[in-house]
């Protein structure tokens, strides 16, 4: 019996001592990276992850209104009541207060379009197939690296995807030269171009969306002949056109003027933002007043409800300024009507002596500006709960309106001056207004002001043209109540943001851009 | 406070532990135990918000959450033991041999857009919305361990050990370790030439160095994995792809090895005993999470790095002050220090001879591993130091605003400016009271920790109401007003006072009751009447009084965790 034992212990003792295979590793939740890579399939779900990773960039919401955000609340036309006043070329405007994400959030996106970029020609697939989803990540790539140049001028550049093996491998951490950035950029783009269909589902990129960023790119080094001919190319395509002004920001945003517009769902949405449907954002929150907070003297109930027709739950954070104001006909140019609230406001509280009425007195009706001043309306969302800020209406990336201003600029300086014209009137002619007969620097800033504030383009142009430090120290303004307003001094090193420290420090020797 | 009423949540938990073993009894010394045991945890939640509730009023409609969350842990233990005396020789030796698996499985259900509240958690069937996850993980070990003790006449004392471990958390080349350990041990009191020292009783010098293996670490560190991110056109489509934290394939263990000596003693027929213990860790291969260049499209990696030390003293004492028929005392107190150090980190890159720091972690040589890192303050500007101001590195700021020590006096404030506060404390102790007074027993546990500086974000944060902005309630601090000039806080503004964070320190030490027993034993006479051998009625207060500084629910906890709660049970003890 005992031996019998023995031979049972010895027998468990030795079986149990092998088994290397049990501990080998398999995720339940997460698939291997690798799969991403080696097949046709593996690509397409890459390049979804990826546009989800480019859509989280472009908006913001909660969790991170101070990147993107940062952008529309910091030109002239713009009047800053509170959440970044410390970032607007103020004391949080250093390398240790800046958001991060800004920086980082770009290189995750180049690096996951050189990892299908660079895997894509090995698998075994239909070569227009390839192609597309090929040009699709080098559009991101290069909007990537467009975005990243235009904010900090000095970075680095990398087509090499990062693995566990090359991640420490030694490397120069010096600037890029900006020639050698847009010569990496326009190689991108003018593959894409070759491949891209004009005709695509919303919130996919297509030849027109890759024309315009070539058309930006090429005036970023000054070539006008190319961005002309690009802003040409998609204005005759056929594909687009501007629709009534009614329509630009109305309740269904995929028109034939939206070059790429950014989809959300609300179903298929929520928290986080790598749901289908995203975690919506809050556009139309951050840009218009708290109506529903006017109280008038003698009426014991606000007049005003959270209500979808007037944006109903929002921040009031920035508002369009006076100078921006200044730039309308007030009379008859129908963006006064269509991109921004009234001012005379209506009560649509039942409970209100003013139900149905204008407000008492003339506008405006408070001197705190978080509860009444001249709002954007370009986002608001009928569709979402009143009492919400958050909202998952889809927003345009790039419309036609754009290219048409863009056109004009690069003709003008290239000497076409009827063709800059003719363009800048078609903007002009469908909000309303007559055509413009000369046409100088001064008519298209106030034409880019008039059509495209707020859409987060306004920075990066007046940046590109030299007149940001100007334009922002004659007109930017702070302000909470109206006796408050106060201007806004910005230094000429603020024409670019601080790399953050964080990262100088990851870097080593790359040096931090001078000012800061 | 809405909530309260409108908001339902139900939390159930249950645990189970089921363990089966067989003993084998070989030939004279030599035993064989089989031990298996399993244990689960099963949570189950369920919350339901109203259309009133906080969560409810933006949508108007109610909202709900069910999650199941279940553990189980499996082991299996061969362990064969061998314990024998031969005259004044004593062998034994334990050899071991186990598998652990430990499985993770959660799956949560959102459902919101509730249109009417009647049924409560059952009714969300009709959300017209719904999100549902699960998340699954595993982990692995398997150990061999192998120990052997020698000691010669209850004297000398030797042991040798050695353990080979096995995980499933690391990269696929170095799932193993292997960690050797020795110790010895001097029964010094036995001795013929201590005989003579009659009052002591006991007296006994160990010494250990040996090697420890680390493995907590969260599974698939070593994996190159994909999360999913889908996007929207005119519909949903699937999408993956690689999240921030890149894969670390070479992950290891990390292995801490410890130089440990101790003496321990009594005195007065042990009346007097205690401990005296002082220890060296060398800690190599720390795993952290390791913060790289975003320009490589990551922001961390999970690694082995560099090496640190921790360098402490114990102190252990115990005394029966009173020891009679009726009455009897004992005191008790523990003492202990430890210094927390980084030794090496990546080597010397940059040439100067000596080891890099590395600020992106914050892990600069010679510091602990956990530090705090920020300006240093100098209390408030004054209005009459205007012109101070202007020359200053805070050139914008203005009276009743933070003033913050240029250190290097180079006229900006960055990182060179920063001072490095540790995050550990400078000791911590306790003390203990037993004592017992005829039928009566009480004891008491005061527990101590000294030295320790931690960030209050109560008195900094918006969420908070520490900023200064007066939008929440917060703590009220004396702060400046022009006819305040002697507040040590910045002056109210409405949008939030500049660099609050650094003066958002505090000293968290604090003193708390542990532990409070006060019992009664019914005396024999009576409790024999009922068949019964004792019977104690008691008391036993658990956390009842925290003495501290900080200012917070508790000073150990993060601001917004719930503390930990002051227990107070009665009870009765039976014995038949």
């Amino acid at each position: 019996m005992k031996r019998y034992i023995i031979f049972f212990i010895v027998g468990l003792l030795v079986f149990n001592t092998s088994c290397e295979s049990w501990l080998e590793e398999n995720q339940f939740d997460k698939i291997n990276s690798s799969t991403l890579y080696e097949s046709e399939e593996g690509l397409e779900i890459g390049l979804n992850g990826l546009y989800g990773l480019t859509r989280r960039f472009f908006r913001f919401r909660d969790s991170d209104v101070r990147g993107s955000y940062w952008f529309y609340c910091a030109t002239d036309l713009a009047m800053v009541r509170t959440w970044n006043e410390a970032e607007m070329y103020r004391s949080n405007m250093r390398a240790n207060a800046m958001p991060g994400e800004v920086w980082s959030r770009p290189y995750q996106m180049i690096d996951r379009a050189s990892a299908i970029i660079t895997s894509a020609p090995e698998i075994e697939m239909q070569e227009d197939t390839r192609r597309r989803i090929t040009s699709e990540v080098r559009v991101i790539r290069a909007w990537s690296y467009i975005r990243l140049l235009t904010t900090y001028d000095n970075i680095l550049l990398d087509s090499i995807p990062t693995t566990p093996g090359n991640v420490f491998d030694e490397r120069e951490y010096k600037p890029a030269e900006r020639q050698e950035v847009l010569n990496f950029i326009n190689r991108d783009l003018d593959y894409a171009i070759q491949h891209l269909s004009y005709k695509v589902d919303p919130g996919i990129i297509g030849q027109g969306l890759a024309r315009q960023l070539r058309a930006e790119s090429a005036m970023l080094e000054e070539d006008y002949a190319t961005a002309a001919t690009h802003a040409d190319a998609i204005i005759n395509s056929g594909e687009y056109g501007l629709v009534n002004i009614s329509e630009v920001f109305g309740n269904d945003i995929n028109h034939k003027e939206s070059l790429l517009a950014w989809q959300f769902n609300e179903l298929s949405g929520g928290d986080d933002a790598s749901l289908a449907g995203s975690d919506g954002h809050v556009l139309g929150a951050c840009f218009q007043a708290r109506f529903y907070e006017i109280s008038i003297v003698g009426d014991p109930v606000a007049p005003i409800l959270e209500e979808a027709s007037y944006g109903g739950n929002s921040y009031g954070w920035t508002y369009p300024n006076e100078y921006l104001r200044s730039l309308y006909d007030e009379e008859n140019d129908k963006r006064m009507q269509y991109y921004f609230y009234p001012d005379t406001l209506y009560g649509n509280n039942p409970a209100s002596e003013y139900y149905e009425k204008k407000l008492p007195g003339d506008p405006p009706y408070s001197t705190q500006l978080r509860e009444y001043t001249w709002s954007l309306m370009k986002y608001r969302d009928l569709d979402k709960p009143p009492k919400r800020a958050l909202s998952y209406k889809p927003f345009m990336a790039y419309r036609l309106a754009e290219t048409y201003i863009l056109g004009a600029e690069a003709h003008w300086r290239n000497g076409n001056t009827a063709k800059a014209i003719e363009y800048l009137n078609a903007v002009r002619e469908r909000a309303g207004l007559e055509g413009v007969t000369s046409i100088d620097l001064q008519t298209i800033m106030d034409e880019h002001a008039r059509e495209l504030c707020f859409e987060g383009k306004r920075w990066f142009f007046l940046k590109r043209i030299g007149k940001l430090v100007e334009q922002v120290n004659k007109y930017h303004r702070f302000g909470s109540t109206l006796n408050s307003i106060e201007p806004t001094t910005m230094q000429e090193h603020m024409v670019r943001w601080p790399i953050p420290q964080a990262q100088i420090d990851a870097m080593g020797t790359f040096p931090q851009n001078p000012g800061y | 406070m809405v909530d309260l009423q409108e908001k339902t949540s139900i939390q159930k938990n249950r645990n189970d532990l089921v363990n089966i073993f067989f003993d084998f009894a070989i030939y004279k010394g030599l035993s064989f135990r089989v031990n298996a045991s399993r244990r689960s945890w099963n949570l189950q939640g369920e919350t339901y918000n109203t259309a009133n509730s906080k969560a409810g009023s933006y949508t108007g409609m109610g909202s709900a959450t069910i999650k199941n969350q279940n553990e189980n842990e499996w082991t299996l233990d061969n362990i064969l033991s061998y314990d024998n005396l031969f005259g004044k020789h004593h062998v034994s030796g334990t050899l071991i041999q186990s598998w652990n698996e430990r499985n993770q499985h959660t799956n949560q259900m959102s459902g919101s857009y509730i249109p009417n509240d009647l049924l409560g958690i059952y009714g969300i069937e009709a959300a017209e919305k719904v999100i549902s996850t699960v998340n699954a993980s595993q982990r692995r070990l398997i150990s061999t361990a192998l120990r052997m003790q020698y000691d010669y006449a209850s004297k000398y004392y030797v042991t040798l050990s050695g353990r080979r471990d096995g995980s499933s958390v690391f990269g696929a080349e170095n799932k193993w370790g292997f960690f050797p350990a020795m110790a010895l041990g001097w029964n010094l009191y036995r001795e013929e030439f201590m005989e003579s020292v009659e009052q002591l009783t006991n007296l006994k010098l160990r010494a250990s160095y040996g090697s420890v293996g680390n493995e907590a670490i969260s599974p698939y560190g070593s994996i190159a994995s994909a999360d999913q991110w889908d996007y929207y056109t005119s519909g949903r489509l699937s999408g993956y792809t690689p999240g921030s934290v890149l894969s670390n394939p070479k992950l290891k263990w990390e292995t801490s090895t410890t130089l440990n000596l101790a003496v321990d003693f009594g005195f007065f027929n042990n009346r007097l005993s205690g401990t005296v213990e002082w220890y060296k860790t060398n800690t190599k291969d720390l795993l952290v999470d390791r913060s790289i260049s975003s320009v490589t499209g990551y922001s961390t990696i999970k690694d082995n790095i560099g090496e640190i030390q921790n360098k402490g003293l114990e102190i252990q004492l115990e005394g029966t002050v009173v020891q009679s028929r009726n009455l009897n005392i004992q005191l008790g107190m523990t003492f202990s220090r430890n210094r927390n150090k980084i030794l090496k980190l990546f080597g010397n890159l940059d040439g100067d001879g000596k080891e890099d720091d590395y600020p992106l972690n914050n892990w600069f040589i010679g510091q602990p591993i956990s530090v705090y890192k920020k300006y240093e303050t100098a209390g408030i500007w004054q209005e009459n130091e205007v012109d101070q101001i202007a020359e200053s590195a805070q050139p914008n700021t203005k009276p009743g605003d933070i003033k913050i020590v240029d250190r290097n006096g180079d006229g900006k404030l960055d990182d060179d400016d920063k001072i490095l506060v540790s995050k550990f404390p400078k000791w911590n102790g306790s003390f203990n009271i037993s004592a017992t007074y005829r039928n009566v027993d009480f004891s008491m546990d005061i527990y101590t920790v000294q030295g320790i500086t931690k960030y209050n974000p109560f008195l900094a944060e918006y969420d908070y109401g520490g900023n200064m902005r007066a939008v929440f309630n917060g703590i009220k601090v004396d702060y400046w007003t022009p006819e305040n000039p002697t507040g040590n806080f910045p002056r109210p503004t409405t949008n939030g006072a500049l660099e609050m964070g650094h003066i958002a320190y505090e000293d968290a030490s604090y003193i708390r009751l542990q532990n409070l027993t006060i019992g009664y034993t019914l005396p024999t006479r009576w409790t024999s009447k009922a068949r019964l051998s004792n019977l104690r009625i008691y008391f036993t207060g658990q956390n009842l009084l925290i003495f501290t500084d900080f200012q917070s629910y508790s000073p150990e906890l993060a601001a917004d965790q719930y503390p930990e709660a002051c227990t107070i049970t009665f009870g009765l003890q039976v014995g038949f």
